[in-house]
């Protein structure tokens, strides 16, 4: 790297570390493994830097191979349930709701299968293309489409998140 | 909120993360690595006045009790300092250094690596310290932009104190200004991006600064063999430096590995020298709590008198060359 990369690198970390780590939350359902492997994934850019066209493709792809891999490492361990606290409305929209909601999104979240999670993640969070969430998986579209409608399926019916679905259900309303 | 599911989804990723940020502390370990990997290039910005590094060597030298030498007839006085196994093998390397070839000749040298499997190549202008930087590539930047300046001249190394304690004294004082640059810059750029706060100080002791700039100087094919030399005996005065002999490094040539544990990134830094000429064959890092790993291994140092062309494209003359041939 020369001085004019670590000012881009330096840069790209502070404009995107957020939704970075706001990724990798979603991606592990974890908390602090998502300071981990965000941690993790930063280091294997910085090393690549010179030779990476497009960053943040770079760390979506990174993060999803050590999500797989931890979960690989992890499939012997009982998965730890989180505690999901009734919310209240969540359909007010306000922040705290939402902050207190996201107990319920991870446990939803930890019950998908590493793939259903890293499809719904890339295509509703990164608002990727289901083209491109195919290209970046290595799998065809209609594996991603049909993944993502099991997968929206599956949040639905997660305890603490029912009611926000529950409009949905309902004639007339929005 | 949306009546859509896939919206709903989004959305709720969306605010169930707003609170999350980034931890500084985090992006400061990651940025202060690869600062340093930069810094290999400009082992010295600093020059430090003659009062000033030898203010700093009668502090060193009385801490340290000054440079082991080897004990000769009878003990008079005070008793023969006894040298660790790492020392020993560390003033070998500043032996060997010391009668060792030197730097090739010719104004430009070209080193070639493979840097975390991949082809690079630099040239510096022992001259003027300008960098040109190859990659071996597909589909990414086969040239980087010229480095001005980026390193110090082969003068300026020549120019550097050859004790080791004045040598350890501004070393330190070059790392604490980069240190002291490399925050106001990275301050800036949080100005930039709307981001306020400050960043803090990386928590390094001086031993941490003195083998990380020993180290870094090392890499540098423009530093001559009596500086090269010192440079191992600044190392075997640093505590926490352990020395591995009979090692090899990632190719297989036979080494001997210096390694220091930096507790603040908890990275452990390595590099990897030739036994018979001090030369650096490998620099490593590794981070202790997910074993991430960089690696620079270096393949060839030569030198020539006109800037050598792009080795992996062969292609005549790039942008921000010289326009001819130049003599030394």
């Amino acid at each position: 790297m020369d001085s004019k990369q670590v000012r881009a690198f330096e840069g790209f970390v502070t404009e995107s570390g957020d939704a970075l780590l706001r990724m990798a939350t979603l991606l592990t359902s974890d908390p602090d493994a998502a300071e981990d492997i965000y941690q993790e994934t930063l280091q294997r850019l910085a090393t690549r830097w010179s030779r990476v066209g497009n960053p943040r493709a770079f760390c979506r792809r990174v993060m999803h191979n050590i999500v797989i891999d931890r979960a690989r490492a992890q499939q012997r361990r009982p998965r730890e349930l989180l505690t999901i606290r009734d919310s209240g409305d969540p359909r007010s929209g306000d922040l705290v709701t939402a902050v207190e909601l996201r107990p319920a999104l991870l446990a939803g979240l930890g019950a998908l299968t590493s793939q259903q999670r890293a499809i719904v993640v890339l295509r509703y969070f990164e608002d990727m293309s289901e083209n491109e969430v195919a290209d970046l998986l290595g799998i065809s579209v209609g594996t991603v489409k049909s993944t993502a409608s099991r997968a929206v399926a599956q949040l639905r019916v997660q305890p603490g998140l029912i009611a926000l679905f529950a409009t949905t259900d309902t004639p007339g309303t929005n | 909120m949306p009546g859509i599911d896939e919206d709903i989804v989004r959305e709720l990723m969306q605010r169930c993360t707003d609170d999350l940020h980034a931890p500084s502390a985090v992006t400061a370990r990651v940025i202060r690595r690869q600062r340093r990997r930069r810094l290999r290039n400009r082992a010295l910005g600093v020059v430090a006045t003659g009062a000033a590094a030898g203010t700093a060597f009668a502090v060193v030298a009385s801490a340290s009790g000054g440079v082991p030498r080897p004990a000769s007839g009878h003990p008079v006085g005070p008793p023969a300092l006894r040298l660790t196994a790492a020392q020993t093998a560390l003033y070998r390397l500043s032996s060997a250094a010391a009668v060792a070839a030197g730097r090739p000749a010719g104004r430009y040298v070209e080193m070639t690596e493979k840097q975390d499997g991949h082809g690079k190549t630099t040239v510096i202008d022992s001259l003027t310290g300008d960098i040109w930087t190859y990659q071996q590539s597909a589909g990414i930047p086969a040239e980087l932009p010229v480095d001005r300046h980026g390193s110090p001249t082969e003068a300026a190394f020549d120019a550097m104190p050859t004790d080791p304690a004045a040598l350890r004294a501004l070393l330190l004082e070059q790392a604490k200004q980069q240190q002291a640059q490399a925050i106001a810059e990275e301050e800036r750029i949080m100005a930039e991006h709307g981001k306020k706060g400050s960043v803090a100080q990386p928590g390094l002791s001086d031993d941490d600064y003195v083998f990380d700039q020993a180290t870094t100087m090392l890499w540098n094919p423009l530093v001559g063999p009596a500086l090269r030399s010192a440079l191992y005996h600044v190392l075997a005065q640093t505590p926490g430096v352990t020395v591995r002999t009979g090692a090899t490094d990632g190719l297989g040539r036979a080494a001997v590995q210096i390694s220091r544990y930096e507790k603040a990134a908890a990275v452990d830094e390595q590099t990897f020298e030739d036994p018979r000429t001090g030369a650096v064959l490998e620099t490593a890092f590794v981070y202790r709590d997910n074993g991430t790993k960089g690696t620079d291994l270096y393949l060839s140092v030569k030198g020539s008198n006109t800037l050598p062309p792009d080795p992996y494209r062969g292609l005549p003359a790039g942008r921000g060359r010289p326009a001819g041939p130049l003599t030394r």
